[in-house]
């Protein structure tokens, strides 16, 4: 019911927009709460992004509401960037801009330069966007490098298999080669200025998560070769650290069958799952803990630590609504849990 | 191909005798005889019905409205019966099971139905004398040979909306002791129809099919018949995309199927010997320019043994062996071999004039997972001389598919058999040229086997769901000189028992309404088609519309050339519709087609 109304008032709102722009906010509907961007069935529909503001009112479908019109097929992961958010649309091979707090469309960044985009990142009005390319072709990955002023083509960076998550510190540019429907064990490191590549680092395989700690120290989960794949042999996971662009750690998982995922970073911890486990790690630890964290399980198809809380979704079935759970990561207790669209892949938290 | 011409021609040339006999109702022998099956609706489609048809699917949907789902038109076509999957509908070719192996679905828009005789849907749970997955119903595609002096020659010629073409050529001969039918069909099309309502159309949508059949027959002096059947089809299609996602890609599909049927008729006593060689294989593209793919392939093996014997006038016995041998291998899956055998029995008792049952039993044994043992009851009473009641009770299962068992990654080869257990009602009634039929029926579905997300990394096929399945189904017509009516409906209730929410694409209301109307060379014929809404998420939050079709078919016979012309509109009211969601179906379409007879 509660839904409805928000709904109806939303209708009633955009009604009397029509009639009289000047009632519009200004500024939009959507500030300091959590954007969950929701894959959405494969093929035969559309994502969709929610948005649960700081009291905990969950608003569905924003883009469609804004836009009266369909995200697109597979909404792998969204960016935001100034006043601007950057949603990666992948099955429909296409970068939607809009503004964050009112999700009014800007632009659609589309052609033969983006084609199966899997991440975004901007640094000095520069946009950086994986892309697999054709998925079998394990030769046609590329980085595409955009300019945020008029979406234009600077250049392509060519890279090796499955260009995944991508991490910027200082400016250079870090690119997690996971290896697409491959398997890869690579990391780029890509200067922004001159848009070179400066540094490969070799990490363990299929590196799926990158993220920076307060100290600027990179952390790189990789989750190992699973045991399916045919013609290769099974690793385990690995945890590499990298201070001052050189590997200063390699943690190895305990056996060739452990493969963690879901790596967040928060006040000096690193986080991740391995199946239905959570695990916590201090940034000065030197091995992997052996014990996950009771009271915190479930499979979780994404996971982000914040502030003391984990942010973590739940995708169910995979053919219906899923889930975002919020847990306190000190008491392990669960705060709350918030519908999302189908396949909750991604947490985006915004601040203003 | 060559040789089918060349065989065409040969067999022209040397005997040009333009005789037609009328054929006598040829009666359909074992597991779908009427006799066999006292309790259930069964229904025969006569090939004059489906002349100017090409696809199976339009044939079903009209003449038993039945629901299909395509990801697009003339793409990837999946049946649902009784609300179940589409698993669970077993089709036959010639009483040879066809579904494949690999997925345990067929394609109905990879089948050619002109070049068939008689088409027999028997809607309901028959696993006992069908086997495997016959849950929802199951339908038999048959080619009749017979022993007669006939020699006829068919040729159909259709072009249509987006440069779609069809034709096909049979050619069938026969004498008192051999019989030969051959047939070509060929349909190719643009396929790129506009998506109503958006300034999209239907891009990538392009398809070619080809269907090559030959069916000869020999009867020996002793009277017993020996039957060989064979067919290939090849169909290659690009994927249309959907709303949100364009596509690239293409599927290649090719299906050979060879039977070979021995028949020994004596007094009371009918044995019938098969042996079939099944080849499937596909070829998916994600991109349809580039030479990666990945396929699937696999063939099976089947001896079959039936006999049919009459102890007294009273009781019958049916009863058969079947041994089986699937080998599969593909990109996604390991070389496997699997082997099944499978016995039934069938009693037949007919009291007397009014009241006839069935009591039938199966078990098989398998390498690689245990075929359960099942039953069946069906009676049929006659209340009236108008009017009969009859009544079906069975169990049965659908075995786990290739793709189930060894799919790399997930696979699961400690997968069961699925089961079920049904139970029926049907009332019927005909007077004259008044019929009326209506069915209840209820089933309830354990160990449905479902591709869920195991912890971490992959999917995998668990024996889990658990569905209960309620339904009305009611047909009727009625014929009025010139002018045939019939009216269906379907009310259809499928819970998942966890959830207690419809099952996804399951309609509960389906009709179909049908109005033919003869006028000495012209017919006309209207098809209205209501299908309702389905849910696309488990949760029963998100639909695809209900929709209401209507199709025109005008046709006029030209006596003089043994000739058909005619005109086809299809979805006359240019309704939008999707039966997957994000799919558009297309807009009006026009189709004109000659058929001539030599």
């Amino acid at each position: 019911m509660k839904h409805y109304l928000l709904f109806l008032s939303f209708l009633i709102l955009l009604i009397s927009c029509k009639s009289d722009d000047n009632t519009q906010p200004q500024d939009g509907d959507y500030h300091n709460g959590i954007f969950v961007t929701n894959e959405g069935p494969f093929q035969n529909g559309t994502g969709t992004i929610t948005f649960i503001s700081d009291v905990g009112e969950v608003t569905q479908e924003i883009f469609k509401k804004a836009n009266q019109k369909d995200l697109g097929n597979i909404v792998q992961s969204m960016y935001l960037y100034g006043d601007r958010a950057f949603i990666v649309v992948n099955n429909s091979h296409k970068i939607e801009v809009v503004n964050q707090f009112s999700f009014k469309e800007l632009a659609v960044i589309e052609g033969s330069f983006i084609n199966n985009p899997r991440y975004f990142v901007a640094i000095n009005n520069k946009g950086y966007i994986s892309n697999w390319g054709n998925p079998q072709d394990p030769n046609d990955d590329f980085v595409a490098v955009i300019n945020l002023d008029d979406y234009s083509l600077i250049t392509t960076i060519s890279v090796a298999e499955g260009p995944e998550k991508m991490l910027l510190k200082d400016n250079d540019l870090y690119v997690a080669l996971q290896g697409g429907y491959g398997f890869n064990n690579k990391v780029l490191q890509i200067n922004t200025q001159n848009n070179t590549l400066s540094q490969v680092f070799t990490v363990g395989d299929v590196p799926l998560g990158i993220e920076k700690d307060d100290n600027g120290v990179i952390w790189i989960l990789c989750q190992g070769i699973p045991n399916y794949a045919s013609g290769l042999t099974e690793t385990g996971g690995n945890l590499i650290k990298i201070e001052n662009n050189q590997i200063v750690e390699n943690f190895s998982f305990a056996s060739e069958t452990v493969h963690p995922k879901n790596l967040s970073i928060d006040n000096g911890n690193i986080y991740f799952t391995i199946n239905d486990a959570f695990f916590k790690m201090e940034n000065t630890a030197l091995v992997i803990p052996n014990n996950p964290i009771s009271g915190i399980t479930g499979n979780f198809y994404t996971i982000k630590a914040k502030a003391g809380k984990l942010y973590a979704t739940d995708a169910s079935d995979y053919v219906s609504e899923g889930k975002l759970k919020v847990f306190n990561l000190d008491s392990a207790s669960l705060l709350g849990e918030y519908e999302t669209g189908i396949i909750p892949g991604k947490i985006i938290f915004q601040n203003n | 191909m060559r040789v089918f011409l060349f065989l065409l021609i040969i067999s022209i040339s040397v005997n040009a005798q333009k005789d037609t006999v009328q054929l006598k109702e040829v009666q359909i022998y074992g597991s779908f005889s009427k006799k066999y099956n006292s309790g259930f609706s069964v229904k025969s489609i006569k090939d004059s019905l489906f002349l100017a048809n090409t696809g199976l699917q339009e044939v079903l949907q009209k003449q038993a409205n039945i629901y299909f789902k395509e990801y697009g038109n003339g793409m990837v076509s999946s049946i649902t019966l009784r609300g179940s999957g589409a698993q669970h509908t077993a089709v036959y070719f010639n009483g040879i099971a066809i579904n494949s192996v690999l997925n345990g679905q067929t394609d109905f828009n990879t089948i050619a139905v002109n070049n068939f005789n008689e088409i027999i849907v028997k809607k309901g749970s028959g696993s006992t004398t069908l086997g495997s997955g016959a849950i929802g119903g199951a339908i038999n595609l048959v080619d009749l040979v017979f022993f007669k002096m006939e020699q006829k020659i068919k040729l159909y010629t259709s072009y249509g909306s987006y440069n779609t073409k069809n034709g096909a050529v049979q050619f069938q001969k026969s004498n008192s002791s051999w019989f030969m039918k051959y047939a070509v069909n060929f349909t190719v099309s643009n396929n790129d129809y506009p998506y109503l309502k958006t300034n999209q159309k239907n891009k990538n949508g392009a398809y070619q099919k080809t269907h090559l059949k030959a069916v000869l027959g020999h009867r020996f002096k002793n009277n017993n018949p020996l039957e060989f059947f064979v067919t290939h089809s090849n169909n290659n299609r690009n994927l249309s995309g959907s709303l949100t996602a364009s596509s690239f890609s293409k599927l290649i599909d090719k299906n050979t199927r060879l039977l070979l049927r021995y028949q020994v008729k004596n007094t009371g006593i009918k044995q019938q010997m098969d042996l079939a060689y099944l080849l499937e294989s596909y070829r998916f593209y994600l991109y349809k320019n580039t030479d990666d793919f990945s396929f699937g392939k696999a063939n099976t093996l089947l001896a079959k043994y039936h006999l049919s014997y009459n102890f007294t006038g009273k009781i019958q016995f049916f009863s058969g062996l079947e041994v089986k041998q699937i080998t599969a291998k593909g990109s996604d899956i390991e070389y496997h071999q699997n082997k099944q055998s499978e016995f039934f029995l069938l009693s037949h008792f007919r009291i007397d004039d009014k009241l006839q049952f069935n009591a039938s039993i199966r078990k098989g044994i398998a390498s690689n997972f245990t075929i359960p043992f099942i039953y069946g009851l069906d009676i049929a009473y006659k209340i009236k001389r108008d009017f009969t009641i009859k009544t079906n009770f069975s169990t049965n299962y659908r075995l786990p598919t290739i793709n189930d068992l060894y799919w790399n990654p997930g696979g699961n080869p400690n997968l069961k058999p699925e089961n079920s257990l049904s139970y029926e009602i049907i009332l019927a009634y005909k007077k004259s040229k008044f019929r009326f039929n209506s069915s209840f029926y209820v089933t309830k579905s354990k160990n449905l086997i479902q591709w869920q997300p195991v912890s971490g990394n992959f999917w995998q096929p668990i024996n889990v769901q658990n569905v209960i399945s309620k339904g009305i189904s009611l047909e009727t017509d009625y014929a009025l000189k010139g002018l045939n009516f019939s009216l269906f409906y379907d009310f259809t209730e499928s819970k998942d028992l966890k959830t207690n929410k419809q099952l996804i694409y399951i309609p509960y209301h389906k009709a179909t309404f049908n109005t033919d109307y003869h006028l000495k060379k012209w017919s006309f014929s209207l098809t209205n088609q209501y299908n309702g809404k389905v849910f696309t998420t488990t949760t029963n939050t998100k639909t695809v519309s209900d929709y209401f079709l209507m199709h025109f078919r005008l046709n006029r016979k030209v006596p003089r050339y043994k000739a058909n012309i005619g005109l086809k509109i299809r979805n006359v009211l240019n309704s939008y519709y999707e039966t997957i969601a994000y799919r558009p179906m297309p807009n009006r379409n026009y189709q004109v087609y000659c058929t001539i007879q030599f």
